[in-house]
């Protein structure tokens, strides 16, 4: 199969008041085309400065990063960052516009992306009025539309109640199913990378490296009951020990 | 909603009521000339016999400000959106913008006068550079308050710098804008009556000059509350331009 995406020796150091502060080093990744593959790490050990260099917002320090193909990968926040001038279908198509499509196009194909995940009702309204699950779907159908192939996502079911998580992260699959998007989610939420992953990779805090690979073997499409199983009760309790420990 | 409307506004309808109830009464028990404080029914009265002489000067007031403001919005846009290019051009005009603001208008005023001569043009700019101050400073403060991941995402999905001010930054920074010109247009007509006092063929500035000059002092108070009435009348405009352009922000 081939590389969506690799990183080699990644580092970054941010400077303070002109003191250097190493956020993490040695980074080396990869994510295979069409695969889940989750960052699980404790807070503050620099997920999103990563995400952000992949995505091309920031500059690394050391390293390399490659990603194939010319796209921009569609980058998704825990804020859904609707634009709260633009109707659900303006919001959608956004992408498409910063990208030049023509604006009859983009709203043509913001219109289907929305009737095939059924929120097409919701076209008109604007974004004060729907409920943050609501919106965060919005903002994940205009992520998709703007690039299919490779997803970055950072924490973007961390601001949601559990039980619209939960129905989100079914969506979430249903949508990653149906485009064999290739997506790198940051979490820290243990059992969500469990059941979304292919493969997990933990982070340790301060320094930031990558202490951990694990590989989720469980069938797909995946089923939330299948939590329950033996393999991914055993994955879970390890690395609910690996994380309490950098904790302390 | 409209019962609503009249509560919000009773409490400074009563008050304004009752100072100028105590103004006419204390004007009545005292005797006091009209030269020196006319009572606000004498004002009404010199406002309604004057109103046919008042109206050209009025008109021509009201053109140069409306002119000087839509000029003041252009410039002041103009100087917010070059500020935000980036921080060297911010630190290199920032000062200078201050500085223009330390400048006494009204010793510029006869300047503009030779310069531009006595028809509106001198007031035009008199009022624009009283507006654009608050304009800039408004709208600058607008840009630098857009959502930062915001524009993360922008960055993130290769926006441009023309796309990112059109779909973002103009109109995250619309309520800011609004915000300056309100400031901007309670000046603006004395903007214009500074530039009319320095000379002029009409307009309200010299219709209160003439008028002090003639010791019409019920006159100079008519204006002064004319003055006032049309200040108010540019705020309330700006304030209902704002609700329909930003219906996302007055909730």
């Amino acid at each position: 199969m081939q590389t969506q995406l690799a990183t080699h020796n990644l580092s970054k150091v941010f400077y303070l008041d002109r003191q250097p502060l190493l956020v993490f080093s040695d980074i080396t990744i990869a994510v295979k085309k069409g695969e889940f593959v989750s960052i699980l790490g404790p807070s503050g050990c620099g997920k999103s400065t990563l995400l952000n260099i992949i995505a091309g917002i920031e500059r690394k320090t050391a390293g390399k990063v490659s990603i194939s193909g010319s796209e921009k990968p569609g980058y998704m926040l825990q804020k859904p960052l609707l634009l709260p001038w633009k109707t659900t279908l303006q919001n959608t198509m956004l992408g498409l516009l910063l990208k030049h499509v023509p604006e009859k196009k983009a709203k043509q194909d913001a219109q289907n992306m929305l009737k095939k995940f059924h929120l097409e009702q919701f076209a008109n309204h604007y974004p004060q009025s729907l409920s943050g699950g609501m919106a965060q779907r919005v903002a994940l159908l205009r992520t998709i539309l703007f690039n299919n192939d490779f997803l970055l996502m950072d924490e973007p079911f961390g601001a949601l109640d559990a039980l619209t998580r939960i129905a989100m992260q079914m969506w979430l699959l249903d949508v990653w199913q149906t485009y064999k998007t290739t997506v790198l989610l940051v979490t820290h939420d243990i059992r969500e990378a469990i059941l979304l992953s292919d493969r997990i990779y933990v982070f340790s805090n301060k320094p930031t490296r990558l202490v951990k690979e694990v590989v989720i073997d469980l069938p797909r499409p995946r089923r939330r009951n299948m939590l329950q199983q033996k393999k991914a009760l055993h994955i879970e309790k390890i690395l609910e020990e690996l994380l309490l420990a950098m904790e302390v | 909603m409209k019962t609503k409307k009249i509560t919000t506004f009773a409490p400074a309808f009563v008050l304004c009521a009752t100072i100028l109830f105590l103004w006419e009464l204390a004007t009545r028990i005292t005797q006091v000339s009209n030269q020196i404080l006319p009572a606000p029914t004498a004002i009404f009265d010199a406002f309604i016999r004057n109103w046919n002489t008042m109206l050209p000067h009025i008109q021509q007031t009201m053109l140069e400000t409306i002119i000087g403001i839509f000029a003041a919005t252009l410039l002041g846009v103009a100087t917010a959106v070059l500020l935000d290019t980036s921080s060297w051009v911010r630190r290199a005009v920032y000062p200078l913008l201050i500085t223009s603001q330390t400048i006494p208008i009204i010793a510029l005023a006869p300047l503009l006068l030779i310069w531009l001569g006595f028809d509106i043009w001198s007031k035009v700019v008199v009022v624009t550079l009283f507006c654009f101050f608050p304009i800039t400073i408004a709208m600058s403060d607008g840009f630098a308050h857009v959502d930062s991941e915001l524009l993360i995402l922008f960055k993130s999905m290769g926006g441009s710098y023309f796309d990112t001010m059109r779909y973002l930054k103009l109109p995250s920074a619309l309520p800011a804008f609004f915000s300056g010109l309100k400031i901007a247009v309670t000046y603006s007509i004395t903007g214009a009556m500074v530039g009319e006092y320095v000379g002029a063929e009409r307009g309200l500035g010299i219709f209160i000059q003439l008028s002090a000059n003639a010791y019409a002092i019920t006159l100079v108070f008519a204006t002064i509350f004319v003055t006032s009435f049309l200040s108010l009348l540019l705020f309330t405009i700006v304030g209902i331009l704002e609700k329909f352009f930003i219906p996302w922000h007055t909730k």
